[in-house]
């Protein structure tokens, strides 16, 4: 099924098209890194790096500020850059200069290895807190060697902010226009699966300045690329995990845990049809493909004094990151709007019991599943009382999985 | 704390660990599945003594250590258990969970859970994970496998997925009994002498338990390190004075020699 996820970025203000001003015409098979780096071409971000650490390449008086930015991640040539509301400044060369990291250059010598320590401190500058984006952080930079002196010329364009499948899609594009640059975990476990994935990703470079460089960034993917065809190929899933346990890792909080998911059908599925039930008054809610449940998850809806609305609607709105409640302010990653409502489904606690404002709390480690399942139009089907039975009628009930089943 | 090696330690001769080998059962063994956590209730664990269950967690700099929170958050480290848990069904294991939900881990988490098994009086620390052999992680990797020797405890260790002479920590320090996939299905150790990775135990297409009671078909050196802590502590349990340079030398002269056809592909 084809989703368009939208890709957020952070990107020098100063350099960004106005909002709703139309970006650059760019060829048609350009993706959504292409379209944001050709936006922010001119940023007169830059610095200088070799053995002796990073110099501001164009010293100015105040710190530049980055705003956010979603884009679809879409090859279209009218596609939007939507200004989020968060913008920060950012005292880089004050994080530049205080960053320990650097300090260290012994096992470095040649211009990309110093790029890639400027990307590695760059990367654990900017991991604070205070920048409100989920996702990895990852520097966009133009480089080029510096032959005279041995180091390199880094221009940032911004920030790529992004997650696990985002980074895989990227690392699965051909597009020869940008690189990633990789860096090997400190500590790995020693699976070959954890071996094989175990690459961090420290940046991403637009347009390698020589034909050295692009062909170190293609073979470096191409070789990474093999591993995984490799490991995937070799891996066969005995049994599906089901119910399937997750532990939070940023403090939502799910009582539950006992969310059932059929991976098998889920890649499987292909364009098969796709809708949601949510049934209120057993706090579940399903995703029904090809006619049987793919997942099965406990969600939180409207508390005493609140209101889920009932009915049949549909998905209009789908934002993985950044979105937060103009009326509570609070965060509402993955959110998929229903209808022209206030209410969606969307990452929240489930303590057990009704407690949302009216939306579908989904858990954390489920909303990912369903957002990246299901695209804007499908059917959401919210009632008092569902019955999974009603999948039966019609087939003889072949096929059909049901929560508690083992199979 | 483990109580420090005896000169007087009884030491049983090749033909003893051969047959500890076969008779014993871990029971008394305490083993630290250094990892990604243990999931206590898998059913392919059914049965288990559970040690320690143990998180680690890096906050802003400071290493705190959570009582109870061992719980896997991967499915790496219930692989890992699983197969010590069939191989030596009485030994005690306890689950330090240093590595996070991508598998990965920082050196300091690394030191602050070894430490902790150690004080816990822990003694096998299985570690199937690898630090990148720079030298600016040595030091600490080297402190906890030195601290863990002097005490007599035995460190086993996966070497590098990708060529066992790739450089990591711990699994290049010699004090370690490190091990490498051999492409056997058999329960057989084999040794390799010359190497710093001499060890090899089977590691390819490995059905093991997995996250949400789950198993799946694995491959890697990380699960053919487990199967040399699980013999580790079947002689443990027969004899358990034997220090780990004794260990590490008995080990090799009951283990079967290397063959060529047990190179993996991987």
């Amino acid at each position: 099924m084809t989703t368009q996820p939208l890709v957020n970025f952070f990107g020098p203000v100063d350099e960004l098209p106005a909002e709703g001003a139309e970006l650059p015409e760019l060829a048609a098979e350009s993706n959504t890194v292409d379209r944001f780096a050709s936006a922010v071409s001119n940023s007169r971000i830059g610095f200088y790096v070799d053995r002796n650490g990073i110099k501001p390449l164009f010293p100015s008086p105040k710190p530049p500020v980055f705003q956010r930015v979603e884009m679809e991640s879409s090859s279209e040539s009218d596609t939007d850059m939507n200004w989020a509301e968060e913008a920060y400044q950012i005292d880089l060369d004050g994080l530049l200069a205080s960053a320990d990291p650097f300090s260290d250059m012994s096992d470095a010598s040649e211009p990309q290895d110093y790029v890639r320590r400027f990307l590695h401190t760059l990367s654990t500058s900017l991991d604070g807190p205070e920048i409100k984006a989920k996702g990895q952080r990852v520097p966009l930079i133009r480089w080029e060697a510096d032959e005279s002196n041995g180091g390199a010329k880094v221009q940032l364009l911004g920030l790529l902010v992004a997650d696990k499948e985002q980074f895989e899609d990227f690392c699965q594009t051909d597009d020869d226009a940008f690189g990633l640059i990789f860096e090997d975990a400190e500590v790995v476990a020693h699976g070959l699966r954890e071996t094989a994935t175990a690459l961090l990703i420290l940046g991403v470079t637009m347009s390698a300045a020589t034909n050295a460089e692009a062909g170190l960034f293609k073979k470096m993917k191409q070789k990474r690329q093999a591993k995984m065809e490799q490991v995937m190929a070799q891996q066969v899933i005995q049994s599906v995990p089901a119910p399937i346990q997750q532990v939070s890792q940023s403090g939502w909080r799910d009582v539950h845990q006992d969310a059932y998911i059929n991976h098998q059908l889920l890649q499987e599925a292909g364009s098969a049809e796709r809708r949601i039930v949510v049934d209120v008054s057993k706090q579940r809610a399903f995703l029904i493909v090809n006619n049987t449940i793919a997942v099965d998850t406990a969600v939180s809806t409207a508390r005493e004094g609140k209101h889920t609305p009932r009915g049949v609607f549909k998905i209009t709105q789908r934002v993985r990151s950044g979105k937060t409640s103009t009326i509570y302010g609070c965060s509402l990653p993955y959110w998929m709007r229903l209808d022209e409502s206030a209410v969606g489904m969307h990452i929240g606690d489930l303590p057990g019991y009704p407690a949302s404002a009216g939306c579908i709390r989904l858990p954390e480690s489920i909303a990912p599943v369903i957002f990246d399942n299901t695209s804007s139009g499908i059917t959401v089907e919210v009632v008092d009382s569902w019955n999974p039975q009603q999948l039966f009628q019609g087939n003889g009930g072949d096929g059909i999985f049901i929560a508690d089943a083992s199979s | 704390m483990t109580e420090p090696v005896s000169a007087k330690s009884a030491w049983p001769t090749t033909d003893e660990v051969k047959e500890a080998l076969l008779t014993g059962t871990g029971e008394g063994i305490k083993i630290a599945v250094i990892d990604s956590g243990v999931e206590f209730d898998h059913p392919k664990l059914a049965n288990m003594i559970a040690g320690d269950s143990i998180g680690l967690a890096e906050d802003d700099g400071r290493i705190e250590i959570i009582e109870g929170a061992g719980t896997d958050v991967y499915g790496h480290g219930t692989g890992v258990a699983g197969i010590i848990h069939e191989l030596a069904p009485k030994a005690t294991i306890g689950s330090f969970r240093v590595l996070d939900a991508r598998s990965l881990s920082r050196t300091n988490l690394i030191y602050a859970g070894v430490k902790e098994a150690i004080k816990r009086g822990y003694h096998i620390l299985n570690c199937s994970f690898g630090c990148r052999g720079l030298a600016k992680f040595i030091l600490p990797h080297k402190a906890w496998a030195d601290e863990a020797w002097l005490t007599g405890i035995h460190v086993v260790a996966a070497c590098s997925n990708n060529d066992d002479s790739e450089a990591e920590w711990p699994s290049h320090f010699s004090s370690v009994i490190s091990v490498n996939i051999a492409r056997s299905e058999t329960d057989d150790i084999y040794h390799r002498p010359g190497k710093l990775v001499s060890f090899s135990a089977r590691g390819e297409n490995v059905e093991v338990a997995w996250l949400g009671g789950a198993t799946q078909c694995q491959t890697g050196t990380s699960f053919a390190a487990p199967r040399i802590s699980a013999a580790l502590s079947r002689i443990l349990s027969v004899y358990p004075e034997v220090p780990p340079p004794i260990m590490k030398a008995l080990l090799a002269e009951v283990s079967e020699p290397w063959r060529d056809d047990l190179n993996s592909e991987w």
